[in-house]
């Protein structure tokens, strides 16, 4: 290597050195730590003590930790495919060439990004049984009152309407795929006679299967990571029926001071998260559709 | 190569510079002292800590070498969380504020010292002042002394004597009992046209230990055994309690239900007026007074169940560190909080009531004007003068005040837990008996893999 190589090779080195310093002792070495304290007993005061799978076995045997994983389970396989299709119908509406078009865009982004825990207090109030919003537009359709966040019937089913007011960041994501898809093919659709339906389910959507699989991964990822609703609404009550995986959790780490226990979980977490999006990354040869592709 | 170097080498000193140690001067020693990060709890140490330095200015024997304590508000949540990691690393404060629902987390990892070697050794120490059934919510079983308690925590019936008045009722007299309870809340729970209630009777948190656990223990009762090993919610005594308390929701439903709003969302309903009765504590006083206008409200002992009148006592406090350099500066401080000038600048913050029995009359503590560092107190319509609040109530509680080793258990995250889980069930239509059979087994579970 000649002495300028070498130079360069070492300043590039020390460049990156703070980001890589940061990246082991800040990411790479707590991830490392959690992985065997997860194989240990240890509640923070005393030493860790090795304990081989038996945080593993417990979780098998624990009916918190399968009810957690229900939950959320349910959560992201509802909340996740009825997002992306609300998602894609307000981007479709929002495509249109309409003026003031960019100010509807902007309502519908805004909720995105307002906090968790703000949004979290706001629908507190719109779900209260007694005052809330929903209530009141429910009884003026002559509709009966729901007992939303009271009731284990209603209480996720009202966290998942909840979560349909973020769809506002896979709109965004989807407005930029419908307007980067390539005019000529509509044009020739229309000179094939397609109409309205035909062109959206034989251009538009097959077009836009990039963003849908994106969407999708970030949404199975995030729907599998909910807690703020949870944590600040419900506290995962009643009777557990909001008791979110992330937050049984927190749950065992931060009230319980299991932290071996609750490492065991985050494992588990990441394993049924990389499995699912392993299954989606290989079910996308089948489904999703890239501009040039040969098939 | 030179400028690289002259860069390298300032980045390095300015690093430096920032890990450098500042001396103290040796003539002062300093301490740390924990506390909630609440505005009142800040205000509490701040005037805690200048009153102990004003005394330690006039003492022969701590003026010198100087104390200072530096106040450490916890912002937030987590305070418990914060000592805990503080403790790993060692780095604990010296003087730490402690609730009584800690102390047994805090003893069992030694977070805080056995304070008995100084009590013994100092002939100033009030021991005999001091509300017995205080102190012991800082000693645990073996007789060790964790925490100082520094008010006196006692349960009361906060009532709304407007309401009470509406309804043709007399106030809540001190022999009053559950049946007159009873009756009074049916009398005060009110429905509009379409039934649905405007206004309860009573309201409370039920799965707070300091409700459910006097209520079961006045019918006879123990949610825990009497080694406190054991949870015992599912005896046949305690359901009776347990379902009596369940009922006021369920069957009677002049109780408001848990997670149900009688008012707009963020608003206090007692303080609204839309409910008539509830447990409080003392420091919700100045809560009360503030948002009470009118202040027609006032506070009598609980009513008393089938076999006796019980109510819950439990007290915040301060300990020291087992990783404090300087305890005898700790324990002159600690000392201080409890002596009766430290309570009459406690007092005076109207955080609580002075946890000394030669206090329990003074009106350090009794006087309404004290309650609002705001402003003046808006009178009532009815009274020419401060309202007057029936003080009394409180201490005289103290008499009937459940022991605090009947609580150590329930205070666990888990095992509280549990018991909410359990209290949601019956409140959805689980029987009683079920719920908490249930809630037992949990619990016991719990505590044997504790002991392992």
């Amino acid at each position: 290597m000649s002495k300028l190589r070498k130079r360069e090779t070492i300043e590039g080195w020390a460049f990156i050195a703070p980001l890589l310093v940061g990246l082991v002792f800040f990411t790479a070495g707590p991830v490392l730590a959690s992985l065997v304290i997860s194989f240990c007993k240890y509640d923070i005061f005393s030493a860790p003590r090795f304990v081989g799978g038996r945080n593993y076995a417990e979780l098998m045997t624990d009916p918190l930790f399968w009810q957690s994983l229900k939950v959320t389970a349910i959560y992201s396989f509802v909340s996740v495919p009825m997002g992306l299709g609300l998602g894609l119908a307000v981007a479709i509406l929002m495509n249109q060439k309409v003026r003031g078009i960019a100010a509807f865009r902007t309502i519908y982004y805004l909720p995105a990004v307002v906090s968790g825990v703000a949004v979290a207090l706001l629908w507190m109030w719109i779900f209260d049984p007694s005052y809330g919003l929903g209530n009141v537009v429910l009884r003026s359709l002559h509709l009966p009152g729901s007992q939303w966040l009271t009731s284990p019937k209603t209480s996720l089913l009202s966290l998942i309407l909840m979560s349909f007011w973020g769809i506002g960041g896979g709109m965004v994501i989807y407005l930029a795929g419908l307007q980067s898809v390539p005019q000529h093919l509509y044009e020739a659709a229309d000179l094939d006679g397609a109409g309205v339906l035909q062109k959206f389910r034989h251009v538009t959507i097959p077009m836009l299967t990039p963003v849908i699989f994106y969407n999708l991964i970030m949404g199975i990822i995030g729907s599998f990571q909910v807690f703020t609703q949870a944590f600040v609404m419900t506290n995962g009550g009643p009777v557990n029926s909001t008791l979110f995986y992330v937050l049984y959790l927190f749950r065992q780490a931060f009230n319980y001071y299991h932290m071996g226990y609750a490492s065991a979980m985050a494992w588990v977490l990441f394993a049924i998260i990389l499995g699912l999006t392993l299954v989606v990354f290989k079910s996308s040869a089948f489904w999703v559709y890239y501009e040039g592709e040969r098939r | 190569m030179g400028i690289r170097l002259a860069v390298v080498c300032c980045l390095l000193s300015t690093v430096l510079c920032g890990c450098s140690h500042r001396e103290e001067p040796t003539n002062k020693t300093v301490l740390r002292f924990s506390v909630l990060g609440a505005k009142q709890e800040a205000d509490l140490a701040n005037a805690l800590v200048k009153g102990f330095e004003a005394k330690c200015r006039r003492s022969e024997h701590l003026r010198n070498p100087q104390i200072k304590i530096n106040v450490e508000p916890v912002a937030g949540m987590g305070y418990d969380i914060k000592l805990v990691m503080q403790s790993a690393a060692g780095t604990l404060p010296d003087v730490v504020f402690l609730a009584d629902s800690l102390v047994p987390t805090f003893t069992k990892y030694q977070v805080v010292r056995d304070l008995r070697p100084f009590i013994r050794q100092d002939p100033e120490f009030p021991i005999n002042d001091i509300y017995p059934q205080m102190m012991k919510t800082g000693t645990d079983k073996k007789g060790r002394v964790f925490m100082l308690p520094r008010e006196l925590g006692v349960v009361v019936m906060f009532y709304n004597r407007a309401l009470f008045r509406k309804a043709g009722l007399p106030d809540p007299t001190p022999d009053w009992t559950r049946k007159d309870f009873l009756r009074m809340a049916r009398k005060l729970t009110l429905r509009d046209k379409d039934g649905r209630v405007t206004q309860y009777g009573f309201s409370a948190s039920y799965n707070w230990c300091g409700v459910y656990a006097p209520w079961v223990a006045s019918e006879g009762g123990r949610v825990v055994t009497r080694d406190g090993a054991r949870a015992s919610f599912s005896s046949p005594e305690s359901l009776k309690g347990l379902e009596d308390l369940v009922r006021l929701v369920t069957v009677e439903k002049v109780a408001m239900p848990p997670n149900r709003s009688i008012t707009i969302p963020g608003v206090d309903p007692f303080a609204a007026g839309k409910i008539a009765m509830q447990p409080q504590v003392f420091p919700q006083v100045p809560f009360y007074r503030a948002t009470m206008k009118d202040g027609d409200w006032d506070v009598q002992v609980m009513p008393a169940g089938t076999m006796r009148r019980v109510t819950n006592m439990g007290a915040a406090g301060y300990g020291m560190s087992t990783n404090t350099k300087h305890p005898k500066e700790a324990w002159e401080f600690l000392k201080f909080i409890v002596s009766p000038e430290g309570q009459r600048i406690l007092a005076a913050s109207g955080s609580g009531i002075p946890c000394l029995k030669s206090l329990a009359k003074d009106p350090c503590w009794r006087t309404p004007s004290l309650h609002l560092r705001e402003g003046p107190i808006r009178l009532s319509r009815s009274e020419g003068g401060h309202p007057a609040l029936n003080y009394d109530a409180f201490v005289n509680s103290v008499e009937f005040g459940m022991g605090w080793e009947d609580f150590l258990i329930l205070t666990r995250p888990e095992v509280s837990d549990a018991v909410t889980q359990a209290f949601e069930k019956s409140f959805l239509g689980t029987p009683v008996g079920e719920a908490f059979r249930e809630a037992d087994g949990k619990i016991n579970k719990i505590l044997a893999e504790k002991s392992e």
